[in-house]
């Protein structure tokens, strides 16, 4: 019997869990070879420090969502498995007008009785419309229709107070990281509902969310092979899957039983697919799934915590950059001597600002301060930018749902062994990518396990 | 409100101490089944629990519940009054917990509360914290009784192995206990479903306060204790009630028994004696011999 050779491409949360995954459930003897093209594993979820203080913060994935009241939840599974703890997070206050607000009695002084009615009846057909277990049990691509039609700001249309409209539009903004006519009513629900602890709650990794694929990493055997980028995939002549990757400008050829991809779809693009077939197959693929939605991250730990008392959750919403979370990095870590905020700046402003300096990104941010926090502005030590421009899918609905198979075997009839990976074929967050990769590692433990007579 | 100004000395004041900010008020607050003639309600408790808190008379005799001070401000920052506040908390309670929320500052200790907000929002506030007080005095009354119980319980699991005789005497103390614990239970199941009700969404200022402070309070894992233990005692005396059950039914079958051995005993003594006598009586008759007469 010899070892199945596996290649996957891409470090990120979705290749180190397959990695993982395979190595949990195969039977078989297997090698896994990881192509990472920059030198560090973890993709969208990490955990950086500032240069000048000391002080930690995330610069991707900025939470994790608990579904675990509802039923299980695999990546908390996960997270628990890895003897990794976790904070709550809680946030239920935007700014609005300078005005913190933070529950109905707040809205009523800002905005009126009317408001609150509006907000009320909004919240009310949201909840008629998916309960917390169809939140739970929905995939954003199949969910039945009326839900899957596109163009949730035609829901948001239907809120008769334009104040109260732009209100949710902000409370749910950077949860899209796109605008609401790029998005699914499902899908808009969701991002809406899940500020209800019925439905949804948050938490965070204790030490940073970087732990997860750090401990990921420290368990899994493959062999890494860091500033690999890998440049284009096809067949070889006996059937198995070749992997070019490109090391120090020079082209590295290897082949694999089994080939998974878990790259961003927007990174697609850097990559040849051999043969007319497979090529279509891909460009398909990724036309499928072609919905960039875009993130900035800015980042600045202060000489002290002037929002004490003001702000006194993990976050809140700001009505700046189309509504933009502001994250009070420093309730991740309260023994901290720098207090940090983050601004998680999200889609068509993300998009539009990405090519400004940090410096003036900074700028911006410290100026978006409401009113009643500019004070503060001049107590910044050090900031920090992180961009994520085309770095995660929006899910806009309205297309025709694929099966989960179709989805992640693009092309089943020449390259069958060539699988997907990714947060975006399920509902684009960290939850939605273990599903995946436990997806494609299930169905790779199956495969050998059926095929491993003929490799004898 | 209640009518009173606030108290002139509260606990901790001096003449030095400058007096409470305008607008302040103290209430003193109990839970009462019947709605009274003389005392404003201050809030219904909702309608399983039958329960309303009445504002007593500052200087009443009777126990406060739970005193609430209550200061409308739209600036909880002021840290000498937060101090104050705390001081005067923590001198009617042993612990005094702190909880600063949307422009709410609170200090909650058994006992007593005192909570800065601004004013539209103080009444909501009041009423929460009055409902939660309720709640809490029920479940600190219910882990008292059961920490007190833990010595009884000790004493009382022989007859949960073995009842005899000795036991059998204890039968009332034990069925006692035993209707002492299912009322325990009672009191916290129908406080149960206010003490875990969901988060509320949207929330208003005070539904955030309530679930925050009972949060703090740690309720839902007093809640899961108290049903450990209860499930422990029930345990214990619902086996005792069964063993005491058994034996009275043990020793009336036992009784039974004994009557009808009697009985039988009775029976077969008389059967005896007749079988006797009668025997008796035989051998004492003398013998007949059939005669014929003479000559024939």
């Amino acid at each position: 019997m010899r070892a199945w050779q596996i290649g996957i491409v891409g470090g990120g949360p979705g290749g180190l869990m397959t990695a993982y995954f395979l190595q949990k459930w195969a039977n078989d003897p297997h090698r896994v070879t990881l192509f990472e093209a920059g030198h560090r594993l973890g993709g969208k979820i990490l955990t950086p420090s500032f240069q000048t203080v000391v002080a930690t913060y995330e610069a991707g994935a900025a939470e994790i969502y608990d579904y675990s009241h509802l039923d299980d939840d695999p990546l908390k599974e996960l997270i628990e498995e890895l003897g990794l703890p976790i904070n709550r997070m809680d946030g239920c206050s935007a700014v609005v007008g300078n005005r913190p607000v933070a529950n109905l009695d707040d809205l009523r002084d800002q905005l009126g009785e009317s408001a609150v009615q509006a907000l009320l009846a909004f919240d009310r057909r949201a909840k008629d419309q998916i309960t917390p277990q169809e939140f739970y049990a929905t995939d954003p691509e199949t969910a039945a229709d009326p839900l899957i039609r596109p163009g949730f700001d035609a829901v948001l249309a239907g809120i008769p107070v334009p104040a109260v409209r732009e209100y949710v539009e902000q409370v749910i903004h950077s949860d899209l990281a796109t605008e609401p006519a790029n998005t699914s009513v499902a899908y808009g629900l969701q991002n809406y509902l899940m500020n209800d602890h019925a439905y949804m709650s948050l938490y965070g990794i204790a030490g940073g969310n970087e732990a997860l694929p750090k401990e990921l990493a420290g368990r899994i055997e493959a062999d890494v092979r860091f500033g690999h980028r890998v440049t284009g995939i096809g067949r070889t002549g006996d059937g198995r899957m070749a992997v070019t990757a490109e090391c120090d400008g020079e082209p590295v050829e290897s082949a694999f039983d089994l080939v998974v991809i878990a790259l961003p779809n927007v990174a697609f693009g850097g990559v040849t697919f051999a043969g007319a077939r497979l090529a279509t197959a891909m460009a398909g693929h990724v036309a499928d799934y072609d919905f960039p939605a875009h993130y900035l991250r800015v980042t600045v730990a202060f000489r002290e915590k002037f929002w004490h008392g003001r702000l006194t959750e993990s976050y809140c919403m700001l009505d700046r950059f189309g509504g933009c979370c502001l994250y009070d990095e420093s309730s991740r870590d309260p023994g901290s001597r720098y207090p940090v905020l983050g601004w998680l700046i999200a889609g068509a402003a993300a998009e539009a600002m990405s090519g400004k300096s940090d410096d003036e990104l900074i700028a911006e941010a410290l100026a978006s301060l409401p009113e009643f926090l500019e004070h503060g502005r001049v107590l910044a030590l050090e900031g920090r930018v992180h961009r994520w421009v085309g770095a995660v899918n929006a899910v806009p609905g309205g297309f025709n749902p694929r099966s989960l198979d179709r989805r992640h075997r693009p092309e089943p009839v020449d390259h069958p062994r060539l699988f997907v990976v990714g947060d975006y074929l399920f509902d684009s967050t960290l939850n939605g990518v273990l599903d995946s990769a436990e997806y494609v590692a299930m169905w790779l433990v199956a495969l050998m396990a059926e095929e491993s007579g003929d490799l004898r | 409100m209640t009518d009173a100004p606030p108290p002139a000395t509260p606990v901790g004041n001096t003449d030095r101490v400058p007096p409470w900010p305008a607008g302040t008020t103290v209430q003193q607050l109990a839970f009462v089944a019947e709605r009274p003639a003389d005392l404003r309600v201050v809030c219904e408790l909702p309608a399983p629990l039958n329960r309303r808190a009445v504002a007593l008379p500052l200087g009443t005799k009777q126990a406060a519940e739970l005193e609430l001070l209550s200061i409308p401000s739209d600036s909880p920052e002021d840290a000498e009054l937060a101090a104050r506040l705390r001081e005067w908390v923590a001198a009617g309670a042993t612990t005094a917990q702190m909880i600063t929320f949307q422009g709410t500052l609170l200090f909650w200790g058994t006992g007593r509360a005192a909570v800065i907000a601004p004013a539209e929002r103080l009444v909501a506030l009041e009423t929460v914290l009055a409902e939660l007080a309720y709640y809490e005095g029920e479940l600190h009354d219910v882990e008292r009784q059961l920490g007190a119980a833990w010595p009884d319980l000790e004493a009382d699991g022989g007859p949960a192995f073995e009842f005899d005789e000795r036991s059998a005497k204890q039968r009332d103390r034990l069925a006692k206990r035993f209707r002492q614990l299912l009322g325990l239970r009672a009191r916290l199941t129908r406080v149960l479903p206010f003490v875990l009700t969901p988060h509320v969404y949207p929330p208003t200022l005070a539904s955030q306060v309530s679930e925050r402070l009972r949060e703090r309070l740690r309720m839902r894992h007093r809640v899961e204790m108290i049903q450990e233990q209860l499930e422990v005692f029930e345990r214990i005396y619902d086996t005792c009630a069964q063993r005491a059950s058994d034996y009275r039914a043990n020793r009336k079958n036992h009784l039974l028994e004994m009557v009808i051995i009697v009985l039988l005993a009775a029976q077969t003594l008389l059967v005896l004696f007749e079988v006797l006598t009668h025997a008796k009586a035989t051998a004492t008759t003398p013998a007949t011999t059939p005669t014929t007469p003479a000559g024939k």
